[in-house]
């Protein structure tokens, strides 16, 4: 992991629209705005977020060995701009507003030497069982992200949101910055592409160069 | 909104909980953030631990979590930590594939005539051009492969509406040469025709044997090519690219062409095409190889 404590800060990739995390709540249940820098709610907002963080940054196809300092430098900008949260978004959608910048700056700059490069080799039995229910939940993960390698980010992100963290079409919204009908359309362009990509990895999985 | 098939909703299923942090990722990670931060980790384990344990709720936290749902109207969804955590499981080769009993009928009703791109969401049938006669197969010679070759790719997004559309270019000694122009369609403009392959989209049995059709063309390439009869896999591909120019292995046909051009020694058009390649697919499996292809 990078040591950042040096000065090495994160480039600051944040121009969200909607800053704000609200851990203090209002008369109405709503967040108020918390005392700038909270080293408290920070604390508390790591230890609740961290897993959709790490998971979110790994989803978005951030490299393993990079995965560390991406987290950290998700929770770095965290801290940053705690005090600029105002409630208006979901802590998730903020979260993963930060997390898919963060995430797209270290996929760019991390090599594709992890991306699967090798042809399939097998010719395998069009026919043959390739059950699903045989694979374990590790294969299951490693096809899941091969999977999603294969959408492009808009794509990729709003699947994520919706399908895997199952969070709602306007929290999606809110997270990528999009319209609620663009949120829907990407939402349903990536379920299709999906489809495609699973469809794409039988035949691989038969047949290859 | 379309619904996602059930194999891909068991394969989401499946993985989903999967791909948790362990423990001591969150305390390493916590480790150096606090650091960077300027708070104490072990102040922090301490709250940790005084909320209830890693990830656990506190009452702060339990305001953010209302806060969310009364955003959003959805839970939490602080899904339990697994047994495998993401740092053991990249490391492993892909060696399943996605049920096939009772799914490849469904996957092509979706799958239609296929896209050319997994960046292209919304296939549209594709087709070489069924204005046009089917190309002949390419003589077995070097240097045969004839217009049947051209890779028309046809796609089309929701949202960019952006399509592929063939062109074909004559070069200066008479051959044809594959390029793709993007090009956006315009509303109302038929964006495919049907092919051989548009014909069987919405027949699930077609559509399987269309792909086991496929396989046998891109498998007899492959062979061709390992056998170092470059040639034959160039006519195989052509053959390919004839009977389905938006077929699923599209993908795979336009990688093996650069090998193939790379092992007659047309180097030239192989760059040509493996840069076409990246672009189109730049995330494939197979880039790798087509980058080096004229290397190895």
């Amino acid at each position: 992991m990078t040591d950042r404590s040096a000065g090495g800060h994160p480039q600051d990739m944040m121009e969200l629209s909607q800053p704000s995390i609200a851990l203090d709540p209002g008369p109405d249940g709503r967040a108020s705005p918390g005392p700038a820098g909270d080293i408290c709610d920070f604390t508390s907002l790591y230890e609740e977020f961290f897993e959709f963080v790490w998971r979110s940054v790994r989803r978005l196809g951030v490299p393993e060995r990079a995965l560390d300092d991406a987290v950290q430098d998700v929770f770095i900008v965290v801290h940053r701009r705690l005090d600029e949260f105002e409630g208006r978004s979901s802590v998730k959608s903020w979260l993963f507003g930060i997390a898919r910048r963060v995430a797209h700056d270290h996929r760019r700059r991390a090599s594709r030497k992890d991306r699967g490069e090798s042809l399939p080799e097998a010719i395998a039995d069009p026919y043959a069982p390739s059950p699903l229910e045989s694979a374990s939940r590790a294969q299951a993960v490693a096809l899941l992200y091969r999977l999603l390698d294969a959408l492009d980010d808009d794509k990729r992100e709003v699947f994520i949101l919706a399908e895997l963290e199952q969070m709602t079409v306007p929290e999606i919204a809110e997270a990528t910055s999009v319209n609620l009908n663009t949120a829907y359309s990407r939402l349903r362009a990536a379920r299709r592409a999906f489809e495609q990509a699973i469809h794409r990895h039988q035949a691989r999985e038969r047949t290859g160069p | 909104m379309s619904e996602l098939s059930p194999q891909a909703r068991a394969l989401i299923d499946t993985a989903r909980g999967a791909d948790e942090p362990m423990p001591a990722d969150k305390n390493r990670v916590r480790a150096a953030v606090f650091a960077h931060v300027g708070v104490a980790a072990a102040g922090s384990e301490a709250m940790a631990s005084a909320a209830g344990g890693s990830g656990g709720p506190s009452t702060v936290m339990n305001v953010t979590s209302a806060v969310e749902q009364a955003s959003a109207g959805a839970s939490g969804n602080v899904i339990p930590a697994a047994p495998l955590g993401a740092t053991k499981m990249f490391g492993l080769k892909v060696l399943v594939g996605v049920a096939i009993v009772g799914g490849v009928g469904g996957y092509f009703l979706v799958r239609g005539g296929g896209p050319e791109s997994t960046h292209e969401a919304a296939p549209v049938h594709t087709h070489m051009a069924a204005a046009e006669p089917p190309a002949p197969l390419p003589a077995p010679v070097a240097g045969g492969e004839g217009e049947g070759e051209l890779v028309a790719a046809v796609g089309a997004t929701d949202e960019d509406e952006i399509v592929f559309e063939p062109v074909a270019v004559h070069s200066e000694r008479g051959e044809s040469k594959a390029r793709t122009e993007r090009v956006r369609s315009r509303a109302g403009e038929p964006k495919s025709q049907p092919g051989e392959a548009g014909a069987r989209e919405h027949d699930p049995a077609d559509m399987a044997q269309a792909l086991k059709e496929e396989q046998t063309l891109i498998a007899g390439a492959k062979s061709a090519l390992d056998a170092s009869d470059a040639s034959g896999a160039m006519r195989a591909l052509a053959e390919h690219a004839r009977r389905f120019p938006g077929g699923i292995l599209t993908e795979e046909r336009s990688a093996l062409r650069v090998m193939a051009l790379c092992a007659r020694g047309d180097t030239g058009q192989a760059e040509t095409e493996r840069a076409d390649f990246l672009s189109r697919w730049p995330r494939s499996p197979h880039a790798g190889r087509v980058r080096s292809a004229c290397s190895e």
